[in-house]
């Protein structure tokens, strides 16, 4: 599995195929035999996965945790829904918002690439900051970055309608559109990962000393890391606003930030790892949202109990952590996790010989 | 096993690091009022030994007995308590705090009526603790250093001294001081493990010596039996090993 | 100038306020390398304890004292449950672990007391304020002022003077030599968190005395300013917690003397965005201070 050899980009296209692959099965089963609750469940999940996988791209290979992307979810879900809401709905709930704004009625694909751009542009005019912070200084300073987005979107009426929800947003997000931009992000996170930059920047990581002793540029690594992990992060931001079809400032604030980091720790630092997160963070959601509707202990009903399932979801992360530091998939990717696995197979099969042998 | 006197017995100690096995399989015996050097090349699981014996280094198997109590599975700060002491090798004074605050820490179980005066008793074999004692450990030069890492041991007046590599690191001039304080401790009759490269100096001062090679015992007895030749043996003993 | 030196008194204050967060942050941060976001859910524990013994007509004395006492003993039990088992952890790992602590704290929160303001009835004495020529001085800014001064006096002797002290400052430099010395592990994170608990619970009662009434996100606003404060002096370094603390309440009430009342609703993006500016230039504080993440136990 040598990385430096030859074509590496083969690996990364197989590994996001079959990555593909399995998410794509959970997609068929749920779209066959499930509710349309389970249908809801599953689009937010996937939108979870693009954002999961962008933040993935900056924190698994700098090794740095980042509380800030959601502020990027926002520029996309706002970028993009202030440019395809229905100009009438705007004349009433934005009547201050410049005439650009205001009258525009562009398409799904132009409006999410608007809401990127900002994300991107902002992301490169602080990303300079950011990268050179580590451990939990960075994790502060993102956490204040986050702050800052959501002072200034429940602050500005004139263009957000500030703390309160903005509402009319065309619901053109489709399951179509979450599965191909997740293929596009998982591939494009895939090649980042495995590129010169991704493999030196997660060498440094690990060593910082002996990454930058064989030439990684460590600053501008993470940087590139960044932009891109911003303009992912946007575009599962512009998803969510036309899935739901209403944001509020609220909404890209401390709980969706907690989500977010916590599929990417307790997964593992790899692209596949931010999936087996999601997946987890998302059943053990579901399943604690059940049981609240459906028991009671005691005096307390559960369904009357705001922040329980929150509580026990953090409380299990907690212990997850506790038990597997490194997370669900360590730092392997799908393929690596099935020639490890196969390759511990042999290795049975030949001690089984051996011993059959003797 | 342990023998009449023996303060500290080790047997069978192994010490590993993940798959890396640093240490095999160890028998050691020191007496009380020793002097024992513990000699081998770079890597053959001399300072692992000591790090095991003061519960640093991961113990893989094998049984310690201290003053007559087993310390297998103590903490370290439990070991310490029990009149254990240890020079780290490189020395590691607290470097941000002052001469009189490390001294402080070495005798972190007394009061402060006791620090004093066992304090003053030290002032005057390391003059250095006095002269300079409110200054900064880390502006000191490595001898200082040294000296000061040697003192704050001492101070809980631990029943066996762990020295390790006193001497690395130091110019020929300063060794011969850390040398004269080790011979003086031993005139004192504290007893010493004393892991060193400078194996000719350390022999010279011990009474017995053990050589490790690749984490084997290779050799032990008297230290005046031992000379060149059946060192380099030993040292080289390591090869036949592999 | 009356406006000016009412100005500073305030920034005074809320610096206070800010140094004493700062200051518990940083001493876990610096002997264990925890950077414990649950610092906020202690404030917002000792606010609860506040609100809940002076409705019930507690001397505000006891009620001080209970409140204190709630955030120690919530410190000690976070140590316990969730932090004594991750003493070898990733840096990584424990701060997800803090985050995950500090979210579940808060739900825990909303669950007892709900989601609706909590109004603190302080007693009379919190409003009092004396003239000095035309300018009105509250009480409680010149008490909180001093009493963070003395409190940092004690902490600096407590650090200096006292053996369990040596130690704390000792085991920040080098853990493993600390052991060496017969200190015990154990006894210098309770005393870590102990002392972190006190500084929460101090710094929540001054603050819950200007914002009375707790929310189970309270603790959250003063938590984060209290990192920021860390962050920008040199985190992992108390003197460097303080100044940093200061530096932001400076920022914070000059901003906000100096913007129009248009931009006041901004203040802490303000505020937050110069604190970024100068990570741009100090990455690792205004001390720069550089540690490295060794191995704890």
């Amino acid at each position: 599995m040598n990385m430096l050899a030859g074509k590496w980009w083969k690996q990364s296209l197989v590994g996001s195929a079959l990555l593909l692959a399995i998410v794509l099965v959970i997609v068929a089963i749920v779209a066959l035999a499930g509710s349309t609750t389970d249908m809801r469940i599953l689009m937010v999940f996937l939108i979870n996965v693009i954002a999961a996988i962008s933040l993935q791209t900056y924190a698994g290979n700098s090794g740095n945790i980042s509380f800030g992307h959601v502020g990027f979810m926002a520029f996309g879900a706002y970028g993009s829904a202030l440019f395809t809401a229905d100009p009438a709905i705007k004349a009433i709930g934005i009547p201050n918002a410049p005439a650009f704004i205001r009258e525009a009625a562009i398409g799904f694909l132009p409006a999410m690439l608007i809401g990127t751009a900002v994300a991107v542009v902002v992301a490169a005019a602080i990303g300079r900051v950011f990268v050179r912070l580590s451990g939990a200084a960075a994790a502060v300073a993102t956490l204040g970055f986050m702050v800052i987005i959501y002072t200034l979107l429940s602050n500005a009426e004139e263009l957000t309608r500030g703390s309160k929800a903005f509402s009319g947003i065309p619901e053109y997000t489709t399951l179509g559109w979450c599965v191909a931009l997740l293929a596009l992000t998982i591939v494009v996170a895939r090649l980042l990962r495995d590129s010169n930059t991704g493999l030196g920047l997660r060498a440094c990581a690990d060593d910082p000393i002996a990454g930058q002793a064989a030439g990684v540029d460590i600053l501008n690594s993470r940087y590139v890391m960044w932009v891109a992990s911003a303009a992912g992060a946007a575009i599962a931001g512009a998803l969510y606003a036309h899935y739901i079809g209403a944001i509020l400032p609220k909404a890209f604030h401390f709980e969706l930030t907690f989500v977010l980091v916590t599929m990417v720790i307790v997964g593992g630092r790899s692209i596949t790892g931010a999936v087996a997160g999601a997946a987890l963070i998302t059943i053990l959601a579901e399943v604690l949202r059940r049981l609240e509707n459906g028991f009671s202990i005691g005096s307390i009903n559960l369904s009357e109990a705001p922040g329980l399932t929150t509580a026990v979801l953090a409380l299990l992360i907690v212990a997850t952590l506790t038990i597997r530091p490194q997370g669900l998939v360590s730092r392997w990717e799908v393929e690596e996790l099935l020639h490890r696995w196969q390759f511990r197979q042999k290795e049975h099969a030949s001690v089984r010989a051996e011993e059959n042998h003797v | 096993m342990a023998t009449q006197g023996a303060i500290l017995s080790i047997a069978g100690l192994s010490v590993s690091y993940g798959t890396v096995h640093a240490v095999r399989q160890l028998d050691m015996e020191i007496s009380e009022g020793e002097t024992v050097v513990l000699l081998g090349a770079n890597g053959a699981g001399k300072s692992s030994t000591l790090n095991a014996i003061v519960g640093l280094a991961p113990r893989s198997g094998g049984r310690l007995v201290f003053a007559g109590e087993d310390i297998t599975r103590k903490p370290t700060e439990a070991i310490i308590r029990s009149g254990l002491a240890l020079v780290p090798e490189g020395r590691r004074l607290f470097s941000n705090m002052t001469v009189r605050e490390n001294l402080r820490l070495g005798a972190a179980a007394l009061s402060t009526v006791e620090f004093d005066r066992e304090r003053q008793a030290l002032e005057d074999m390391f003059p250095i603790t006095r002269r300079r004692a409110h200054e900064q450990a880390g502006l000191l030069s490595g001898g200082e250093q040294q000296q000061v890492a040697i003192a704050r041991a001492l101070l809980a007046r631990p029943k066996l001294l762990l020295l390790d590599e006193p001497s690395l690191g130091l110019a020929p001039i300063i060794v011969n001081t850390i040398f004269e304080i080790i011979a003086e401790l031993k005139r004192r009759k504290v007893t010493i493990l004393l892991v060193e490269q400078n194996a000719e100096r350390a022999l010279s001062i011990a009474d017995r010596a053990y050589v490790l090679a690749q984490g084997r015992l290779e050799l032990s007895g008297a230290a005046g039996s031992i000379n060149a030749t059946t060192l380099e043996k030993a040292y080289l003993g390591e090869r036949e090993h592999a | 100038m009356q406006l000016a030196l009412q100005q500073f008194i305030n920034a005074l204050s809320l610096g206070s306020i800010y140094a004493l967060v700062a200051l518990g942050v940083a001493i876990l941060f610096s002997i264990l390398r925890l950077a414990n976001f649950a610092h906020g859910e202690l404030m917002t524990t000792a606010g609860f304890t506040l609100y809940m013994t002076l409705a019930s007509g507690w001397n505000w004395v006891l009620a001080v004292i209970a409140a204190i006492a709630a955030s120690v003993v919530a410190a000690l039990i976070l140590e316990r449950v969730a932090y004594r088992r991750l003493r070898n952890a990733q840096p990584l790992t424990l701060l997800m672990t803090s985050f995950a602590v500090s979210v579940a704290l808060q739900s825990i929160f909303l669950l007892t007391f709900g989601a609706r303001p909590k109004g603190i009835e302080l007693p009379a004495f919190v409003d009092a304020s004396f003239r000095i020529g035309g300018m009105r001085v509250q009480w409680l800014d010149i008490a909180i002022i001093l009493i963070t001064a003395a409190i940092v006096f004690g902490l600096t002797l407590f650090l200096r003077k006292t053996v369990i002290g040596l130690a704390l400052r000792s085991a920040a430099d080098d853990f493993q030599t600390t052991r060496l010395m017969g200190v015990k592990a154990n006894a210098l994170f309770v005393g870590a968190f102990v002392l972190s608990g006190m500084l929460a619970g101090i710094a929540a009662l001054f603050y819950f005395a200007t914002v009375p009434n707790v929310v189970p996100s309270s603790g959250f606003e003063p938590m984060l300013k209290g990192f920021i404060a860390c962050v920008i002096g040199g985190l992992g370094s108390l003197p460097a917690a303080i100044v940093g603390g200061f530096l932001l309440a400076f920022l914070e009430v000059g901003s906000d003397a100096l913007l129009s009342d248009n931009f006041s609703p901004y203040l802490d993006a303000i505020v937050f965005l110069i604190a970024i500016v100068i990570l741009r230039w100090r990455p690792g504080g205004i001390f720069g201070v550089r540690l490295t993440a060794e191995q704890r136990v």
